[in-house]
């Protein structure tokens, strides 16, 4: 009997793991990475159902790897083992819990979730696997990569900035269609109504991020307030300095607003941007409007959605202009937006702003920065009291401003004053820099004059008089001087 | 009543020069927009290598003094020559890179051309361009038209808005990238147009279809649109 010789083949193991990556607005291909991704890892199986061998998510730098395999095709009918090994391709998609209670994804106007399948790597491998996918600049689906990754930096921002989760996204968008099937108009929207909430990007918008984050903040605002304004049909026609209602101005104002922080530019784009294309054209620099603005062009005030994004702004950066001097960050805002109660005006918001207790007269000064006057005038209360001073003497310290004056958005440190009227400059009378009314009369002097001092919260003003005696010494009373024996 | 007939055919004669005129004014594949409507065409053939001409018409229904008028490109790699040689038509011309823009003076119902040359990289792998046209107005309103140009060393082929692009989503090319050696395409791909121009949308095997609420009830939702 012949020696049998009998051969046991032993699969290896592998590890596929990889980056996916897409050409972002820019066409830049190298850097643009596919963040917080679903990925499914296929067995081909031709004439057969491809095998699901695994389901991963990519990271925040797009990098994902799956659990260790046998690398072997249990499927597979090829008498050479080394034929018998996997066959494999990914598949992303556009679908991702951001948290227990949030997820965001894209889809066509059906709803179905975008997929994008890679080519077919065949006979892998052992070993460790390093792959890199990539969504080409000319890729027909694109923009839902570019709608997704939006919409994860808009839940990203808002999350790491307030610890708030503003919840769900699913985003509709699909190439070539500018209009939402059986739908009165064209353009971008949100939809809060029957069935599910989503967002509709019309394919002219998928190159600009800011439409696609200001839809979404119209959707965060509805998760987190139920508010949704579908029943002001003049609403629909808005524009960043279209004169509205002002809940219309407060609701568009939000969602403009959210686009300037989460992409990180003062311009509200129509294109990719930043600030590029003709300016209030193409883009809206809401930094650079202004009460300087020409107000039969660009309207001012709480009815102005442009108007209210940019006093949303100027609450938020640090770089400050004008009367603005505010640097306040996110959370403040948000918190406000998103916590009870609910506002449907931007007034509203000032007033949970003055009742959160963060500074009012910095804030106040953002927001007329912006043609939006929500000041109040400083006033002196009660009135400033007339002095008597005798001649000869002067008195230190005779008025203390901050007790007679008050400012509903300032503290008394935050006000200025200043003597803007003597009636006899002999009286002199002046303001030190504590604050504090001083009386130092000519010498010799004996008369009256009225003062008039002005508040400045530097909005606005308001003014008192008041009158200095000069009188002279009727009478001295001369006291002993009792001195202690020193021992 | 032999007066009467005299009138009726001055009249049936002045419609039909004033529906003439009407006729003289408009243009066809445009795109509107409550009164303001644009349309970009490319001027065929268009070669590699050499520039492309862009034709874009504008008319709006009342006259605007300052209509804003925009191309912007994708990839944005694509020059605009100007705005030096421009019509005199358009004023505060600007370009950048992969658009251009200027302001013109519309009156009523009466169309204004403009002539732009791009310039697109002649690269070895085919490309395709999309180029979109908007005009906008100080006062927010915008509607856009675009177009798309998928070139070869052959030539051009131009799409227009409502004509798909016919290239049917390919797998992605997907790399092993080898420790210390530049990526190997595994495989190589080219993107090929694929008849009939149906571009289907990768289907997922795995996500199930959400359907609408369709219809919508009553009364009828209106979202709060863009800006």
């Amino acid at each position: 009997m012949d020696d049998i010789l009998i051969r046991k083949y032993v699969p290896g193991q592998v590890t596929i793991r990889g980056t996916l990556k897409y050409a972002d607005r820019g066409s830049n291909e190298a850097n643009a990475l596919g963040r917080y991704t679903k990925v499914y890892l296929y067995e081909q199986d031709p004439g057969e159902t491809d095998d699901l061998l695994a389901i991963t998510t990519t990271d925040g730098n797009g990098f994902f790897q799956f659990p260790t395999l046998t690398n072997w095709d249990e499927d597979g009918t090829d008498t050479d083992p080394n034929n018998r090994r996997l066959d494999i391709y990914l598949v992303f998609e556009a679908d991702y819990e951001d948290s227990t209670s949030a997820r965001h994804r894209v889809t066509d106007l059906n709803g179905y979730t975008y997929v994008w399948p890679t080519s077919v790597l065949n006979d892998i491998s052992d070993g460790l696997i390093n792959l890199t996918a990539l969504i080409p600049n000319n890729f027909p689906t694109l923009g839902a990569m570019w709608i997704f990754q939006d919409l994860r930096r808009a839940w990203e921002y808002i999350y790491n900035n307030t610890g708030i989760d503003p919840g769900s996204v699913t985003a509709k968008w699909q190439r070539g269609e500018n209009c939402y099937p059986s739908w009165p108009f064209c353009s971008s929207f949100f939809y809060g109504g029957p069935g599910e909430p989503f967002i509709f990007i019309d394919d002219a918008s998928r190159f600009s991020g800011d439409t696609v984050v200001h839809e979404a903040g119209h959707h965060y605002m509805y998760n987190k307030t139920g508010w949704w304004l579908w029943w002001d049909i003049r609403c629909y026609k808005h524009s960043l300095f279209s004169q509205e209602d002002v809940r219309c101005a407060w609701s568009e104002g939000w969602a403009d607003f959210l686009p300037l922080v989460v992409n990180g530019d003062p311009c509200y784009d129509f294109r990719t941007g930043p600030c590029t294309g003709i300016s209030d054209y193409d883009y809206y620099d809401l930094e650079a409007h202004s009460r300087s603005d020409n107000s039969q062009l660009f309207p001012f005030g709480d009815i102005v959605e442009g108007r209210v994004a940019g006093a949303l702004y100027d609450l938020f950066d640090s770089t400050n202009e004008g009367f603005d001097s505010a640097s306040f960050g996110f959370a403040p805002i948000a918190n406000i937006v998103f916590q009870a109660p609910n506002e449907d005006r931007f007034s509203a918001f000032w007033n949970s702003w003055k009742a959160s207790g963060w500074n009012r007269h910095h804030a106040v000064r953002a927001i007329y920065q912006n043609t939006i006057d929500y000041n109040t005038s400083p006033h002196f209360e009660p009135p400033l009291p007339d002095r008597i001073v005798l001649q000869g003497f002067g008195w230190e310290n005779a008025i203390d401003l901050w007790a007679y004056s008050a400012d509903d958005e300032s503290y008394d440190w935050e006000l200025d004053w200043q003597v803007v009227h003597v009636s006899d400059h002999r009286c002199g009378v002046t303001i030190d820099a504590r604050d504090y009314v001083d009386i130092y009369p000519q010498a010799g002097w004996l008369g009256s004059c009225d003062v008039t001092i002005r508040v400045s919260d530097s909005l606005k003003t308001a003014d008192d008089t008041f009158r200095v005696n000069v009188v002279p010494v009727r009478a001295r009373v001369f006291l002993p001087i009792i001195m202690r024996n020193r021992p | 009543m032999k007066m009467k007939m005299k009138r009726l055919w001055i009249l049936a004669i002045l419609m039909l020069v004033l529906v003439g005129c009407r006729e003289n004014t408009a243009f066809s594949g445009e795109q509107c927009n409550e009164g303001l409507c644009v349309k970009i065409e490319v001027v065929e053939p268009v070669r590699w290598g050499e520039p492309v001409t862009l034709k874009i018409t504008v008319m709006t229904e009342t006259a605007i003094p300052d209509l804003g008028v925009s191309i912007f490109t994708y990839p944005p790699d694509v020059a605009v020559e100007g705005p030096t040689g421009w019509e005199s038509t358009s004023k505060e011309g600007i370009v950048w890179k992969g658009g251009a823009g200027w302001l013109v003076t519309t009156k009523a119902n009466q169309p204004v051309v403009f002539i732009r040359n791009i310039r697109i990289p002649a690269t070895e792998s085919p490309s395709l361009v999309e180029i979109q046209a908007n005009a906008s107005t100080r006062q927010g309103r915008r509607v856009s038209h675009s177009v798309s140009i998928y070139l070869t060393r052959e030539g051009g082929k131009v799409y227009y808005a409502g004509t798909p692009v016919p290239i049917t989503p390919w797998p992605l090319p997907v790399y092993i990238v080898t420790p210390g050696l530049s990526p190997t395409p595994q495989p190589t791909f080219t993107p090929t147009p694929t008849l009939p121009p149906t571009p289907t949308p990768p289907r997922s095997p795995l996500a199930t279809p959400t359907p609408l609420a369709y219809p919508f009830t009553s009364p009828l939702p209106t979202p709060t649109s863009y800006p």
